[in-house]
């Protein structure tokens, strides 16, 4: 089961177009193995319950609900930049950026009018995307390292366009101002974090949706062979602008939520390695997965804050994480339940084999062994 | 008039620099198609190993340059060797991702093995500034353009007229048939990346003084310029890569003198955005058919 | 009626199409065929708009095709195959042919993600009419397997099956025959002679494989050096001296021809 360089080539290979595809709906019969169904509902379920109920047990803990804030953030970010990067195929090195005009733009309007908070969540979306339109323009004509390194520049350039600019507080940035409906403070950690909940499932909720519907085919039609798509009907430089507009409006939201976490939005909070971070997110999560970019997420956020005593321990871990991945599980986080399934098959088989010194038939073609063994998520 | 002169020759400082650490990613791209995104990081090592060498273990800093450029290839082709050969058959941007990573590792393993306190190197040429009426340069600056320009010469003469840089080329041109024609791919692309990262690292040890001290990421306001120096050059062209390197230097500079020092990164955005847009191939390089 | 009209297309200094005229006629399957080389692929990328030419016309119902850009052209009744067969990996067989019929809907990516009827019912009828058609082609098994995952027959039908579901009037296929073994090739054979019964489309076909083009063509066109060298029945063009002589051998030669 050492991937050899073959097996290595052929799982690179599929890097950019995930098996996980086939996790989203309508892509799958109904009657096809209910038992593996089951058991992925059965993890999801419990995965949301215990979102819901996390607070009960840590509401009072101020730096453990930031964190679990954070993590959820920059989740709703990475799911953004897997539906650009995974579902579209376009590398983003920058979403940083996005992350900065989201968060300002709701400081900056929070702190200048009262409008009420849906309106401001709104408009950190629709600003952000309008941004991401702007970008998605030139962008749409560039491929792999061209549009990384436009990308890369775009992520540099806006926290330094937010040192220099006195709307966006210079220096010393943009205070956050209580955001309240009702009598529910979101400037508060509790109704805070359930806010960036919501926001997730909304933004895994929407790419879902997307998957399974013309826009989300045209979308990884773009990704595998944008040369052959427009023979189908597809207009390829819309699509690369709405990818971009959609993954720059969710990313938006996130800055909602990241100005009331941080309770002020200033330009360093954006630099280079936060753009880096996202990237190594959806990677290590597992690239054009379902709930790869939120686990990735949530992992990375968790490393990082255990190795905040050793300069640099946690950029190493990231980059070696991203290395692992590329070089042995290209499936990503998301992917190590049906690797370790496949390695106790493996295991069991070679155990067969020298307990009974009978030949039996070895472990089929991974696809129907890990189908058998009721695999998780994908 | 003076100005703008005294600016383009304070220019070709920083413009040798970008110049030569676009010259590193350069010879890396030509073979391997790949923009090295972890070639600053990987400068940032040999820079350390120039300190380490000269101020921890006392050598005189030209011994300690030497090893330090020498162990900076041996680096370069070892990342080659166990981290990019094996995706050379997957798509170009799995190699991307991967440089990615490889940024985000040695970064990171920079910051673990020196920490984050800035370190001094000296600067290779010290002395009176040289004048010429009333315009200056320093003896550092004029010798880090002089180096680039020389570097590029002698590349230029490598690629074009010996053996060794035809080889290189046939493998950047077609690396099927140059393997047809019994050139090893696979050494010319290792020696591409040692000489890559070799040239990288000296350059990213010239940037030191200058930029305020040598830390772990200190590189990656360089590689944004270094980038854009590509891009504006071509990216698989050694003349592009030192012209865009002093254009890019000399136009920031001119831009700072002129107007402002604060928006150059912005700057630099939209010139990426614009060239790309305009003539994506940069001023040397080839523009790339794709074939149904 | 697909009428090309004294097409010519060159790459730098060779002349890819020399001036090029014929017509298909509607419900017919009308073969291209010529040497490696010929001309004919290009004919085809001409037709969806990949390449421009620079002279000459196509006319497709009165549309001028040459006017269109390549997204459009499916839209006019026209698809195609490829030599290449490029599926779209990452997505499943099943989703490769809904994408067939994807360019009918009308909904952008703002509504696609709230799901209203119309994006159900689009799905439910493109999920329909893809089964159909792969039910069609006897590869209904396959419908949820990545299509990066196929065997190489397995994807030649996916590819046919995916220019099938829009029902085009004007199917153009890229050596569909190349690849397959004997068996498999007399089976699309058969399939391909049904097509413009079943289906009312005309087909126009390229292929090297002379016994295949002559069993299923109504008529045929030869190309060599981008140029026509024989137009007409099938009986009289593998006579067609020039088309002998293009080939180095006559049809009768198995041996020799296409493969």
């Amino acid at each position: 089961m050492r991937p050899g360089t073959r097996e290595v080539d052929r799982l690179s290979k599929s890097l950019l177009r995930r098996a996980a595809d086939r996790a989203g709906p309508g892509s799958r019969p109904a009657s096809w193995l209910a038992g593996r169904r089951i058991a992925r509902l059965g993890t999801s379920a419990v995965v949301v319950i215990a979102a819901l109920l996390f607070p009960q047990f840590e509401g009072g803990n101020i730096p453990v609900m930031f964190l679990a804030t954070t993590a959820l953030t920059y989740g709703l970010v990475a799911i953004a930049l897997n539906l650009l990067m995974g579902f579209g195929g376009q590398i983003s090195i920058g979403h940083g950026g996005f992350l900065a005009v989201g968060a300002f733009t709701t400081a900056i309007v929070a702190t200048h009018y009262h409008f009420p908070p849906i309106v401001v969540l709104l408009l950190a979306g629709l600003v952000t995307g309008l941004v991401g339109f702007l970008l998605g323009l030139p962008a749409g004509r560039l491929r792999s390292h061209y549009l990384a390194v436009a990308t890369l520049g775009f992520g540099v350039a806006v926290p330094e366009l937010a040192l220099n600019m006195s709307l966006t507080g210079g220096f010393t940035g943009v205070i956050m101002p209580p955001q309240q409906v009702g009598s529910i403070q979101f400037n508060t950690p509790v109704p805070l974090y359930y806010l960036a909940l919501a926001l997730v499932a909304t933004g895994m909720a929407a790419v879902i949706s997307l998957l399974a519907s013309p826009t989300g085919r045209r979308f990884r039609a773009v990704r595998d062979s944008e040369e052959i798509a427009p023979a189908l009907g597809v207009n390829v430089p819309l699509v690369k602008l709405t990818l971009f507009s959609l993954s720059a409006f969710f990313t938006g939201l996130a800055g909602y939520v990241f100005a009331l976490n941080n309770s002020i939005v200033e330009y360093s909070q954006f630099d280079f390695s936060l753009s880096l971070f996202f990237f190594a997110a959806v990677i290590v999560g597992g690239l054009a997965s379902t709930w790869g970019p939120l686990v990735g997420a949530i992992a990375l956020v968790i490393v990082q804050q255990q190795t905040t005593s050793l300069g640099g321990l946690s950029e190493t871990i990231l980059g070696a994480a991203v290395v692992l991945v590329l070089l042995v599980v290209p499936g990503g986080l998301v992917a190590l339940p049906r690797l370790v399934l496949r390695l106790a098959a493996w295991v069991w088989w070679m155990a067969q084999r020298v307990l009974r010194r009978r030949t039996l038939p070895p472990p089929q073609d991974p696809v129907p062994a890990e189908r058998a063994m009721g695999a998780s998520e994908g | 008039m003076t100005l703008f002169l005294q600016l383009v020759l304070s220019g070709l400082g920083w413009g040798g620099i970008y110049a030569l650490a676009a010259l590193g990613l350069t010879l890396i791209y030509k073979t391997s198609n790949v923009v090295n995104f972890a070639n600053g990081a990987l400068a940032t090592v040999v820079s350390m190993l120039v300190w380490t060498l000269h101020t921890s273990v006392g050598m005189p800093i030209a011994l300690s340059w030497l090893l330090a450029v020498a162990a900076g290839a041996l680096l370069g082709a070892l990342t080659d060797v166990m981290f990019m050969r094996r995706l050379r058959s997957a798509a170009i941007i799995v190699s991307i991702v991967m440089t990615l990573g490889l940024l985000l590792l040695f970064e990171g393993l920079t910051g673990v093995i020196w920490g984050f306190e800035p370190k001094a190197v000296p600067l290779v040429l010290n002395g009176p500034v040289i004048t010429y009426g009333s315009l200056a340069i320093s003896r550092n600056n004029l010798f880090i353009a002089g180096l680039t320009v020389v570097l590029g010469l002698v590349l230029y003469v490598f690629y074009e007229h010996t053996r060794p840089g035809l080889a290189v080329r046939a493998v950047a041109e077609d690396p099927e048939v140059a393997m047809l024609m019994g050139i090893s791919r696979r050494r010319v692309v290792t020696a591409s990346w040692a000489a890559g990262v070799a040239i990288a690292g000296a350059a990213a040890t010239l940037a030191v003084p200058a930029s305020g001290g040598l830390t772990p990421t200190f590189m990656e306001s360089i590689a944004v310029y270094a980038f854009a120096a590509s891009v504006l050059g071509g990216f698989g062209s050694l003349l592009g890569a030192v012209v865009g390197g002093f254009l890019i230097g000399i136009v920031t500079n001119l831009v700072a003198g002129y107007w402002s020092n604060n928006l150059q990164l912005t700057l630099v955005f939209a010139l990426i955005v614009a060239v790309l847009y305009i003539r994506p191939e940069g001023l040397f390089g080839r523009r790339a058919r794709v074939r149904v | 009626m697909l009428t090309i009209d004294e097409l010519t297309l060159s790459f730098g200094g060779v002349r890819a199409i020399d001036n090029l005229s014929f017509g298909v006629e509607d419900g017919s399957i009308t073969a291209l065929i010529g040497p490696n080389g010929a001309g004919k692929t290009s004919v085809l990328n001409v037709i969806s708009r990949f390449y421009r030419p620079e002279q000459g016309r196509v006319i497709y119902d009165g549309v001028d095709v040459l006017r269109l850009r390549a997204r459009q052209v499916i839209r006019h009744g026209i698809t195609r195959s490829f030599q290449n067969v490029a599926l779209f990996g990452g997505l499943t067989v099943l989703e490769n042919l809904m994408l067939g019929a994807d360019y009918q809907s009308r909904t952008g990516a703002l509504l696609d993600m709230i799901r209203p009827p119309a994006v159900w019912r689009h799905e439910r009828a493109g999920r329909r009419r893809a089964t159909e058609v792969l039910e069609f082609l006897g590869i209904g098994g396959i419908a949820y397997r990545p299509a990066e995952e196929l065997a190489f027959g397995e994807r030649k039908l996916v590819d046919l099956g995916r220019a099938l579901v829009p029902q085009p009037k004007l199917l153009l296929l890229d050596e569909p025959a190349t690849g397959l073994v004997e068996s498999q090739k007399a089976w699309l054979t058969g399939l391909l002679r049904r097509i413009p019964a079943e289906f009312g489309t005309t087909l126009l076909i390229i292929d090297h494989d002379m016994r295949l083009v002559l069993g299923v063509s109504t008529r045929v066109v030869v190309m060599d050096f981008g140029r026509k060298i024989a137009d007409g029945a099938p009986a009289q063009v593998r006579e067609n001296p020039a088309v002998v002589t293009a080939y180095l051998g006559t049809a009768s030669d198995d041996a020799a021809s296409g493969d």
